[in-house]
This record gives C-alpha cells, structure tokens and sequence, in this order.
C-alpha cells in the first residue's frame, strides 16, 4: 500500500511515517500542508491520502478541503481525515460529499497499529470509517429518544458498528453472528428508527449518523 | 448710532430727494402720455429698493448687503431719469442693467456677507461682468442719432445698424440664460439650507426665482415677438417682483421677533436641564440647528468631548463651522459651540441662547468630563475581558501544536514499540503506558477545548455548540443563526452559553433545555432556558454574577427570569458593531 501524508506538525507526522514503515505501508511524501498534498498525490501512484484537519494557512478547514478536493480529482485514492478533537460536525461534513473510501479517525488511533492498518485496508476497499469515539458520543447520553429506547442490546451494538462503517459481514465477524442474523437485526432498526433502507453501506452510515445527530 | 452710520444715512436721503425731484417731470410726461401703471411702477421700484437698503444698513450683519440694496436703488432711480446732455444719457445707459447683478449678488449671498461657494463667486462675477461688458459692448456700436436723439456725447465705434442689432441680441440671449442660472443657484441654496438659514431666509428665495423670471422674459422679448401684452406682463411681473423685496425684509424681521420669543422660551426650558445633552438640544432647539454640538476639552488638554462623552477631532472642524467659544463669569473656557458656518449671520439668535446656558454649563462640562472618562473605562474593561478570550485562545493553540503533538507522537512511537514486543510481559507493559497515555491525551484534549474549542474560530457558534450539546445528559434544541459574528463576540457568546448549560445540568434539575443566538438590532441575542427548578439569582459572588459582570463589560444587557418552580431563563445582547 502506498500512501502520503500530510500534518502540519513535524514531529506526529514521523512519528505517524516510522509506524506505517513498520507496518509495511509505504509511505511516498510527506508534506506539511495542503497545496503540496495535492501536488503530490497527483504524482505519486497512491492507494491513501492522510491528512489532517488542521492545516495551515488559517488551520481551520484546509484538511476538510483537500480531502473533498482529492476524493473529487483522484478517485482511486482513498481518504482518512485525522484530528485531534472528536468533532461530530466535521465527521459528518466530510462524509457528505460522499462516503466512500473516506475515513475520520482520532490522531489517539495511532497507539493500535493494528487498528490503524484495519482501517487504512477498510479505506482502500472503498469502505467507510468513523471513529469509534464519535459514534460512542452520539450514542453516549443519558437521555435517548423513544425511537432509540426500543432497541434491544443486540440492536444497539449493531446501530453502534454501522455507524463505525462496518460493512454486514464485519459486523457478524466482529459479533460472531451469521450474516443472516445481522441482515434481519438491520433490518429491524432501520424500521424502528423509521430511516430508508438502502443497501449502500456508505449512505446507511450518513443516515444512522444523521439519525444520531437529530436525537440529540 | 455712531457717527458715520448718521453722515451715511443724510447723505444716502438727501441723494434720493435729488433723484426723486429729478425724476418727477419725467413721471409727469409717462404719466399723462404713456402707461401711468408702468411709469408708477418703475419709478417706485428703485425708491423702494433704497428704502430697502437703508433698513439693512440698521440690521446687525447685514451693513454690507445694505450698501449694496442702496447702490442698487439709486442706480435703478437714476437710469428712468430724462438726463440729455453730456455724457449723462450714456451713464444711464450703462447703468440700466447693473442694479439686477448687484441684486443678484445679494440674493445668492443673503444673510451672509460672502458668496457661500467658488461656483457661486464665479456665476456672479460672469454675470456682473456680462451686464457690464456687453452693455458697453453695445453702447460702442450704437448710435443715439437712430433714435433721434441729438446733441448727446455717445463713445460710437462702429456705425452700422446690423452688427449692433446682432451684438444685442448675442447680449440679450446671454442674459436670458443667466436669468436661468440664477433661477437654479437660488434653488440650490433653498435645497441645501437647513434650521434657521432656511426660515429665515424663505422670502428672499421665493422673490428671487420671480425677479429672475422677470427679468428673463424682458431678455427675450428683446430676442423675438412676443405676443401682445406679454412685454407689459413682464414688466409689470420684475417691477412688482422688485417692489416686494422690501416686504420680504419686513417678514423676515418679524420672523425675528418670533424667533427672539422662542428663545425665550427655550431659556426657561434650559433652567431645567442640567446634563450635556439636555443642554446640547435646548441650543439645538433654540437655534433650530439640528447639528449643532457642544465641545467640552478634557482637564488634561488631552483633547475634546461632546455632549455624550464622545472623542471630538476639533482641528478637522474649523474650515467650516462656526465655534463659538463660552466662557463663565471669571474668563475661563466652558465649552465651545460647533455649528454650521451659516450661524455666524444669526448671532442675534445664537448670543442669547448661549448666555442662557452659561450657568447650566459649569455642571454639564464636569458630566461631560466624567462621562468621557467612563467611556474610557468601559472601553478598557471591554478590552480586558477580550483579552482573556484571546489567551484561552492563544493558550489552546500552544497546546495543540506543542504538547498534544508531542504526545500523540509518543504514542506513535509506543505503537511500533508493541509491534515488537518479543514477550507477553513486555506487552503488557506496555498496554499499561498505552493506557496511561491515552488518559493523557484525554485529559488534555478536554483542558484545551475547556479553553478554546478549535471549532468556534473554524465554523462559528452553530457546529461549536453542536459539539457541546451532544454531551449533555439532556436535550437540548439549539436554534443558532447560520452565520458569523465577529471573533471575540462569538467567543464570548459561546462561553457564556457553555455556563448556563453547565449551570442548568448541575443546579436545575430540568429536562430539557433550549438554546437561541440570533441577531437583532445591532446586537447578539442570546436565550438559554429551561424547564427546571427555577430560582436562580445573580447575586454578588454566584455564578451568574460574574456572567453578568462579563456581559456589562462588553456594554450587552443581561436579564434573568427564574420564579421558583418555572424554569430559568436567561437573556444576553451582546453588542457587535
């Protein structure tokens, strides 16, 4: 797998190059900021763009830019925003323009290497990634709504690893479940909390993270 | 009546009966033989136009525009006169068309002694030096003997009945454009007038446009045929228009003595103001200037305020104000008035005003002193609580780009680190340091956002409160204006919604609660309300005292409503200029 990376912080970005080495992914450049990222991808063969959020020249949206930029002009390149703050806002920002092969993840992630490289493959796939600490966020109050209420224990664990991404066959990996059980638990949420069925596991992450949001 | 005044005056009647007795046989032949209504006109016309004059010369400011009202008269009485000897028949001819420029001039400039603009000084030299000049230019290609007239000196160039014809219709064409420029000048005048200026001076620019269309038509009925009776329309229409100069002064005197009594009145209203601005607009009033403003200077020469406290630029003022400077009884500086240049001609009205206020004044500069210092206050709290907003900010950037890097890298590193673990035992040691780690940066990455949220500056009050409502334990509904305000109102704004939250989740008890920021009148709008206890105060050293504090600091408003047992609500306008 070949990737760039791009971090406005010297030292993470190493840090981030060295692990994915270890990891036998190889990284092509690595850049400081956004204008150098797209160059870059646009020279390199890439499987992945990394990028943070927080880019200069205003460190406010550059990361989110560049990424709905690189998704546009280089489809075959996968993406995962890493921030340092669990932000629902931007999560579902940059999801809007398109789920697939994009990723959010807390820079915190780097401490599972394993983890790190699950997703990066997810991504290549063309799957979805959400961090786990988002969809946590949303699912982690006191107060729920009637709608949620009405899930049963199961239900919520498979709402929780849709809203993560995962595709139905790793949800009943992860669960160990047969397919066919997930398939009629999705099935039951979806009717529960009144959202459209579709197929595409992307936009079914939009939805259940939009559902989410609204509850609160 | 000093001295010069009474010499100029004898001087001034005795010269009109000698006009008047010179003109008499000539108003006896008009009369028995030609118009008696014309002749009569035309003969009063200058009469009353030195009359005119001399009432001006009595007038406080109005010395110089007499002088010329009284050259006008007699040269008007002077022209109608059956002088055939000499060089007099020329003189008259020359002196027939000047008493319009001269009144011209009076009219553009009238209460003041000088011509308002360069536009204005310019059209009014072009006009006199047009009358003068192509009367002259006239006079040199005609000759009195086609007219029968013999026996008179006449300065004749050119003798040849056609070019004089062509060069007076070339002069009376000219005039009758430049009885159209005066028609718009006095217009424009009227247009730009304000208060005073323009009531006192709406008789004089009613009469002038009517003198000017007079004055017009005569031109042109030198150019073509006009149909019959309109040349004696026109004449009757500039002699009548001439003869109600006179009444127009005398309204504008009378106008006078009513202005005098509402100053009056404005006086006894002044006994009772006693702030600045009270006393600003009982001068506005009495003056009927709208604009006028008191300027106080600061005990430390520092500068200048007006009547609010404001910061005044004095020196940018004086090209074109008037200021009048009012000193109390022992010689020392009050204040000073700044008003429109127009003014100066209407110190009648102004003077008195101003030595009514004096009294009232000795307080109102020390408020208008005090309140200036307090703006200076206000100014410096402001900048202080903004100045807190800006280090969380600044404190939460150092955080981000130093620390948090840091560790986050840390934990990059401890991640290859495990990868290459040779035994359980030292995984497992290192889960522990992976643990304590992410407690770390957990920590940190709340202390951070606590200070600042990044999202606030990169998407505005919206998505940043959307952050901190999803974590609340209850729900609340945000209904946020999609739109930016500036910076430090934002982060103001956030912080203290951020503290009525937290103060609903830990004292309220409520259930839900509802977030408003909208914008309204210059202001940020904030409502947080709950369902809850109620009963919430903002008693000195309580929470939402120093909310409070906070809010006056940035000069918003801050309201609660929390009967016990009807829930809180909390109301905040913060001013974003």
């Amino acid at each position: 797998m070949r990737v760039v990376l791009c971090d406005d912080s010297a030292l993470f970005r190493h840090g981030l190059a060295l692990l994915l080495a270890d990891l036998d992914v190889d990284v092509a450049a690595e850049t400081g900021d956004a204008d150098a990222l797209v160059a870059a991808v646009s020279e390199a063969q890439l499987d992945a763009a990394i990028i943070d959020i927080r880019l200069p020249p205003t460190f406010s949206e550059e990361g989110l830019t560049a990424a709905a930029k690189i998704r546009a002009d280089f489809p075959g390149v996968a993406v995962l925003v890493l921030s340092t703050y669990v932000e629902t806002t931007y999560a579902v920002r940059l999801l809007e323009n398109g789920a697939h092969s994009v990723g959010y993840l807390l820079k915190d992630r780097v401490d599972d290497a394993g983890g790190l490289l699950m997703a990066l493959e997810r991504l290549v796939r063309g799957e979805t990634v959400v961090d786990p600490d988002i969809v946590n966020r949303l699912l982690d109050r006191r107060r729920v709504t009637p709608e949620l209420e009405q899930l049963s224990p199961r239900e919520n664990e498979i709402l929780t690893l849709m809203a993560q991404g995962r595709t139905n066959s790793g949800i009943a990996h992860d669960l160990f479940l047969s397919p066919k059980t997930i398939e009629a638990n999705i099935a039951s949420i979806f009717s529960k909390l009144h959202l459209p069925h579709t197929p595409d596991i992307n936009r079914r992450v939009l939805a259940v993270l939009a559902c989410l949001r609204a509850a609160g | 009546m000093p001295g010069h005044t009474v010499v100029a005056s004898c001087a001034v009647v005795s010269l009109l009966v000698v006009l008047v007795g010179l003109r008499w046989p000539v108003w006896q032949v008009q009369m028995s033989s030609g118009d008696p209504t014309i002749a009569l006109l035309d003969g009063l016309a200058g009469l009353s136009l030195t009359v005119t004059g001399g009432y001006l010369l009595t007038r406080p400011h109005q010395r110089a525009n007499g002088g010329l009202v009284v050259v006008a008269g007699l040269m008007s009485l002077f022209s109608t006169l059956s002088l055939e000897f000499g060089p007099a028949a020329f003189l008259q001819w020359m002196s027939l068309p000047l008493p319009i420029g001269i009144l011209a001039v009076v009219l553009l400039r009238y209460p003041e002694a000088r011509l308002p603009t360069r536009a204005i000084r310019a059209f009014a030299a072009f006009l006199i030096g047009w009358l003068f000049l192509g009367r002259l230019l006239d006079a040199v290609l005609w000759d009195p003997t086609w007219a029968g007239s013999f026996g008179v000196w006449w300065p004749t160039l050119i003798h040849n009945p056609r070019t004089y014809t062509a060069a007076a219709w070339v002069y009376h064409a000219g005039c009758a454009l430049l009885s159209v420029g005066l028609l718009v000048a006095v217009g424009g005048r009227l247009r730009r007038s304000t208060g005073l200026m323009r009531l006192r001076t709406w008789p004089v620019t009613v009469l002038a446009p009517a003198a000017a269309i007079a004055f017009c038509l005569l031109s042109v009925s030198w150019l073509m045929p006009l149909p019959d009776g309109w040349l004696r329309s026109a004449t009757l229409a500039a002699d009548i228009a001439v003869l109600t100069i006179p009444a127009a002064f005398a309204v504008i005197a009378l106008q006078g003595r009513l202005e005098s009594a509402h100053v009056a009145d404005v006086v006894v209203g002044m006994a009772h103001a006693d702030t600045p601005e009270q006393i600003r607009n009982a001068l506005r009033s009495a003056v009927s200037e709208p604009r006028l403003e008191l300027a106080f200077r600061l005990p430390d020469s520092s500068g200048w305020v007006d009547a609010v406290g404001r910061r005044m630029a004095m020196d940018d003022l004086r090209p074109d104000h008037l200021l009048v400077p009012i000193d109390d009884s022992d010689g020392q500086p009050l204040a000073v008035v700044v008003t429109d240049h127009g003014l100066a001609a209407h110190r009648d009205v102004l003077d008195p005003a101003l030595i009514a206020v004096r009294l009232s004044l000795d307080n109102a500069r020390l408020q208008a002193v005090s309140l200036a210092r307090l703006n200076e206050v206000k100014q410096s709290r402001r900048r202080l609580v903004l100045a807190g907003v800006e280090e969380r900010r600044k404190v939460e950037r150092d955080l981000h780009d130093g620390a948090q890097q840091r560790l986050l890298a840390a934990s990059a590193s401890l991640s290859r680190a495990r990868t290459r673990a040779p035994d359980a035992a030292s995984r497992a040691a290192l889960d522990t340091a992976r643990d304590d780690l992410r407690a770390a940066l957990e920590d940190l990455r709340e202390l951070a956002a606590g200070l600042h949220p990044p999202v606030l500056s990169q998407s505005g009050l919206a998505a940043a409160l959307g952050n901190v409502t999803e974590r609340l334990p209850l729900g609340v509904s945000t209904e946020v204006e999609d739109r930016r305000w500036p910076a430090d109102v934002e982060m103001a704004a956030y912080f203290l919604i951020c503290e009525c939250l937290t103060n609903v989740v830990k004292h309220s008890g409520a259930g839900s609660a509802t977030v408003r920021a909208s914008q309204r009148a210059g202001c940020l709008l904030l409502v947080v309300e709950d369902d809850g206890a109620g009963g919430a105060t903002a008693a000195a050293g309580r929470g939402l005292a120093g909310l409070s504090d906070r809010v006056a600091a940035l000069g918003g408003t801050f309201r609660i409503e929390s009967d016990p047992g009807r829930g809180t609500r909390v109301e905040a306008a913060l001013p974003c200029a």
